[in-house]
């Protein structure tokens, strides 16, 4: 009961949907040539993980606090939006969580049971539009995500169509954390990845992408394969996945 | 009667909360000390993660557990033909070098980024055939997929090929008893990397004038 005095009453329920899975080209290129790849059944919260929800995890995981998270979890941005360590903008409780570190992500997904969905999951989900599963030869759309960028971060999650498996802003609003954030941009022929190349982030690799038309997704891998872990950015937040039930 | 029923509704006030907080505040304080004994870690220490790992011998341990001695890091998966026994061969003689000279000699700690395959009884076969004793190495599985987050702190990258195989990054660090890296070196082929080499001599030996094995 006396814990309740600190707990926040706004708490959102995390609300997953579940995709069958099924073979997929990915635009990235996995060392497999052209092949499909084959993606196994998933569920995927329906919205990025709001602000009010990562209050509650930081108010129960209090390492996890700005003022107490250890500076190799996460950079001097990490929540720096937040008027106080536990204390969003009232206004913005419903907005999804930004300036979040990759541990801090992982770290709330595995307090839920749940894990951050691979690259490999996210680009599955993403690939749908309303009308269809495979929706990535639409021109239009393809220049629709790409101008997009992530206008939406500032404003409340929720506002655009849900896909056709009821996954909503996945494009439009804010970037992602995938859990496997850190192996997207290594050729797929070299048997080291050099870690000290910052060319990593300004494009050296599209031969690793099979369709380069695909520029908002090549963007979006260029972004988050030159991140470390511990970075936080203000259009940057996540959600989470877990097994089918 | 009005009066009466007043008296026994009672709302909780934000002074309510003092009389359970102020001791919760004051275990936290104690806690730690008396319990552990021990100093805070560091803000840059690898073990504030928490993780469960299990060694070559099948022991679950906590991540945290390795605090206490210097050691050399890298991550490796055993079915690798290529890179992995360059690292391995590596550390072994960094090592070799400071038993030569007559110093004090840091365990190599080995986490495998194949978590599946590199069961503990790989893994104390892998250290077998290296002719590594437990004095020398520990070798290590990540439990509960934490692979990619131990990789992630020791900023070690690695990605999965088709063939089963992986791509990643060929390194030992160096980190001191309390989990901070010390030293980094990617040079894999040949003699160890002189500097690296004397970084390890010095923090082992300032280790062991402070007297905490």
């Amino acid at each position: 009961m006396p814990l309740l005095c600190m707990l926040s009453a706004a708490v959102v329920a995390d609300d997953y949907v579940s995709l069958a899975g099924g073979p997929f080209h990915s635009s990235l290129r996995f060392g497999n040539g052209d092949k499909a790849v084959f993606v196994a059944g998933y569920q995927l919260m329906s919205r990025p993980v709001r602000e009010a929800e990562f209050l509650a995890f930081v108010e129960t995981h209090p390492q996890w606090r700005r003022d107490r998270i250890p500076a190799l979890f996460a950079d001097a941005g990490y929540l720096a939006h937040w008027p106080g360590p536990l204390t969003p903008r009232s206004e913005a409780l419903d907005f999804p969580v930004t300036r979040v570190s990759w541990f801090a992500a992982d770290a709330y997904c595995r307090a839920q049971g749940a894990r951050l969905p691979s690259w490999l999951e996210w680009e599955f989900a993403a690939a749908a539009d309303d009308r269809q599963t495979d929706a990535r030869d639409d021109a239009h759309r393809r220049q629709r995500v790409l101008t997009g960028g992530t206008p939406g971060a500032y404003r409340a999650a929720g506002e655009s169509e849900p896909n056709v498996y009821g996954v909503h802003d996945l494009h439009g609003l804010v970037w992602e954390w995938p859990w496997d954030h850190a192996s997207l941009m290594a050729a797929a022929d070299s048997r080291n990845v050099d870690t000290e190349n910052p060319l990593r982030y300004c494009g050296g690799s599209a031969l690793a992408f099979s369709d380069r038309r695909d520029y908002a997704v090549i963007k979006r891998v260029a972004l988050l394969s030159a991140l470390s872990a511990r970075t936080t950015l203000s259009n940057l937040g996540f959600r989470c996945a877990k097994e089918l039930p | 009667m009005k009066a009466n029923r007043q008296e026994k509704v009672q709302y909780l006030k934000p002074w309510d909360c003092l009389s359970v907080l102020v001791p919760l505040l004051v275990l936290a304080i104690l806690v730690p000390q008396s319990v552990w004994g021990e100093r805070r870690l560091p803000s840059d220490s690898v073990y504030a993660l928490s993780a469960t790992v299990e060694n070559e011998q099948g022991e679950t341990l906590q991540w945290q557990d390795l605090r206490g001695q210097p050691r050399l890091v890298s991550m490796v998966y055993t079915r690798c033909r290529m890179s992995c026994p360059l690292i391995i061969h590596q550390g072994m003689s960094v090592q070799q070098r400071l038993l030569e000279e007559g110093k004090a000699v840091p365990r190599l700690l080995v986490i495998s980024m194949d978590p599946v395959h590199d069961t503990p009884e790989v893994l104390a076969a892998t250290m077998a055939r290296y002719r590594l004793s437990p004095e020398r190495a520990t070798f290590l599985r990540p439990r509960d997929h934490q692979e990619r987050t131990l990789a992630a702190l020791l900023d070690i990258r690695f990605r999965p090929r088709d063939d089963g195989g992986f791509d990643h990054t060929n390194v030992w660090l160096l980190l001191d008893a309390e989990g901070r890296v010390v030293a980094r070196t990617e040079k894999m082929t040949g003699a160890p990397d002189p500097s690296f080499v004397r970084q390890v001599e010095a923090l082992m030996a300032s280790h062991s004038s402070q007297g905490d094995y």
